[in-house]
């Protein structure tokens, strides 16, 4: 069992995995856009059988992108609670009934109808291939080229002075510090427990408890964090960073054909998707 | 000696200001640093050897007195590109230094700052990874490198921007001794090749390398020389709260008992060379 301290080893969603596929060497900004489009189109159909598809094409691509099923599905286990309480939720308040719906049952404002069970089980899938989609892509693209991809989407917004590249320089240092502050993290939780605290003991309900608990470990990792904040703001500025200023960009992308067949085939998924009854 | 120096500090004071008080911190500083020089800067902690530092490539502006490089004003704030792509600077934690997600991008960081021109980073960036030895690690995140090369890469990107001196502010201090060898080892290379070097260091035998070793205490400069000479003056140095470096540490108690061995030691290499001549090569000596 992975200790409750090693933060770092038990995300699987967010880490790229260099195996070296076909997939892998897609241009970042067509597999972006896919991703968008696949997304839109598994928010917007609501039956079995086209969940039912996209659930299988979302497992089918795991080996594609060479990597076990087992462990991008072990990828849903954080986001299980979640799925269970919207579950709940949605199971006995959406309540909806349409024209010749059936209801099942009614008492005060719970009311389980032949629609919200169909909800709760569609949103579920829904919810399940979102996380295997966002794994794959992320699996199979480096933060780099995530950030660089994204740029280069959002540049036209550059013509209405949005300030893209320092949105970009942005997201690229918070994803280069993520790993840093797990392993501060982890220090300052090994630190605390090694002088008696106690982290995640409490039983789960008791959730102000259990969030107090984390304060004396929260104040210390914001201080870490400015002073970090401060040595990388001179750093930068020392290798000539000036907010602002022009510069150029080290990653240029140029698209070939076999991305354009990815933006063809995510295309024709979606539309299937949506079309299937 | 060159006529126009490197770098030029005349008449430095800096003082920092918190809470409406002022804290001295420089206190009249002269000093030039030539082409290809390697000066070593020591002093105990306070006397201002990272403000110092932090002056030659314009991150700190003097209050009084100025900083020239190669005749550039670090005041004028439209040279400050330029003298910063001059004078690069390592700094001490290797983690707050490595900006981007993998270690090309982090490398062409400077780069993509001076707008240099996509096709010739590419080169730029293997030049300067092969440089400080990293080109294996050219794709690699920096949290999988170990401090010593995540400092390499740091040095890394600075060469990229190809300039004239190196500035290491106390670069080596939160290494092992394993990541320190190899900090020191690219430095000593890149010297050789002509790069001046600057750095800011509490370790004496890093010092003791050094062309010219300044002394700072309480802002102002106590001693100026090459390595022998600073290193003789024992008994400052040690009202100075400053170490002599181990070499020149063994060979005074050698000395003392052996009063035919040398004791203005202070290099590895200059003991064991000694010890051979003292022994005639009958003492087997490892150079390790």
């Amino acid at each position: 069992m992975a200790s409750a301290f090693e933060l770092t080893r038990n995300m699987t969603i967010g880490q790229y995995i260099p195996t070296d596929s076909a997939v892998h060497r897609f241009d970042p900004r067509f597999k972006l856009v896919a991703f968008g489009v696949l997304v839109l189109a598994i928010a917007f159909c609501n039956t079995y059988v086209g969940n039912l598809f996209a659930l299988a094409f979302c497992l089918a691509l795991f080996p594609l992108i060479r990597i076990p099923v087992g462990y991008g599905v072990s990828g849903i286990k954080p986001a299980v609670p979640f799925i269970i309480i919207i579950a709940l939720l949605q199971f006995f308040f959406s309540g909806s009934i349409a024209p010749g719906g059936t209801l099942h049952f009614e008492y005060g404002v719970i009311r389980i109808t032949g629609d919200s069970i169909r909800l709760v089980i569609v949103s579920a899938m829904r919810f399940v291939e979102v996380i295997f989609l966002s794994s794959v892509l992320t699996f199979s693209t480096s933060t780099t080229d995530l950030t660089r991809g994204m740029e280069c989407l959002l540049s036209p917004l550059e013509k209405v002075k949005f300030p893209v590249h320092a949105f970009a320089l942005v997201l690229t240092i918070a994803i280069r510090f993520v790993p840093t502050f797990a392993m501060e993290m982890e220090k300052l939780m090994k630190a605390q427990a090694s002088r008696g605290a106690e982290f995640g003991s409490g039983e789960w309900w008791r959730i102000i408890r259990r969030t107090k608990d984390m304060f004396p470990l929260i104040i210390p990792l914001f201080n870490l964090a400015l002073t970090r904040a401060e040595d990388l703001i001179l750093a930068m500025e020392s290798r000539g960073y000036v907010p602002g200023e022009e510069r150029s960009v080290y990653t240029r992308y140029r698209s070939k054909g076999a991305d354009w067949g990815l933006l063809g085939i995510s295309l024709a998924l979606a539309a299937v998707i949506l079309w299937l009854p | 000696m060159s006529a126009s120096p490197l770098i030029e500090v005349k008449d430095l004071y800096f003082s920092y200001r918190t809470h409406g008080e002022t804290f001295p911190v420089l206190r009249g500083i002269t000093l030039r640093v030539n082409r290809g020089e390697h000066v070593a800067v020591i002093g105990h902690n306070g006397s201002g050897k990272s403000t110092l530092a932090k002056h030659l490539n314009g991150l700190l502006l003097p209050d009084e007195g100025a900083v020239w490089v190669q005749g550039l004003d670090t005041r004028e704030k439209k040279h400050l590109r330029e003298i910063r792509r001059r004078v690069g600077m390592v700094f001490q934690h290797p983690d707050n230094q490595l900006v981007a997600t993998i270690v090309e991008e982090d490398v062409a960081f400077g780069l993509e700052n001076l707008s240099v021109p996509p096709e010739e980073m590419a080169d730029r960036v293997t030049d300067a990874l092969r440089a400080v030895g990293m080109e294996d690690f050219r794709k690699r995140p920096p949290h999988h490198l170990s401090g010593g090369q995540k400092q390499r890469v740091a040095i890394g990107g600075i060469l990229a921007m190809r300039p004239d001196c190196l500035v290491l502010d106390e670069a080596t201090s939160m290494l092992d001794s394993f990541g320190r060898k190899e900090i020191l080892q690219v430095v000593r290379r890149l010297h050789g090749e002509g790069i001046a070097v600057v750095s800011v260091t509490h370790h004496m035998s890093e010092a003791a390398e050094a062309d010219r070793v300044i002394v700072l205490e309480k802002g102002r400069i106590a001693l100026e020389g090459t390595p022998r000479e600073v290193f003789r003056e024992r008994e400052q140095l040690s009202r100075l709260r400053l170490d002599v470096p181990e070499a020149g540490r063994i060979a005074s108690r050698v000395h003392a008992g052996h009063p035919g061995f040398p004791d203005d030691l202070y290099r590895r290499e200059e003991l064991v060379e000694a010890v051979e001549r003292f022994t005639c090569g009958k003492v087997e000596v490892n150079h390790g």
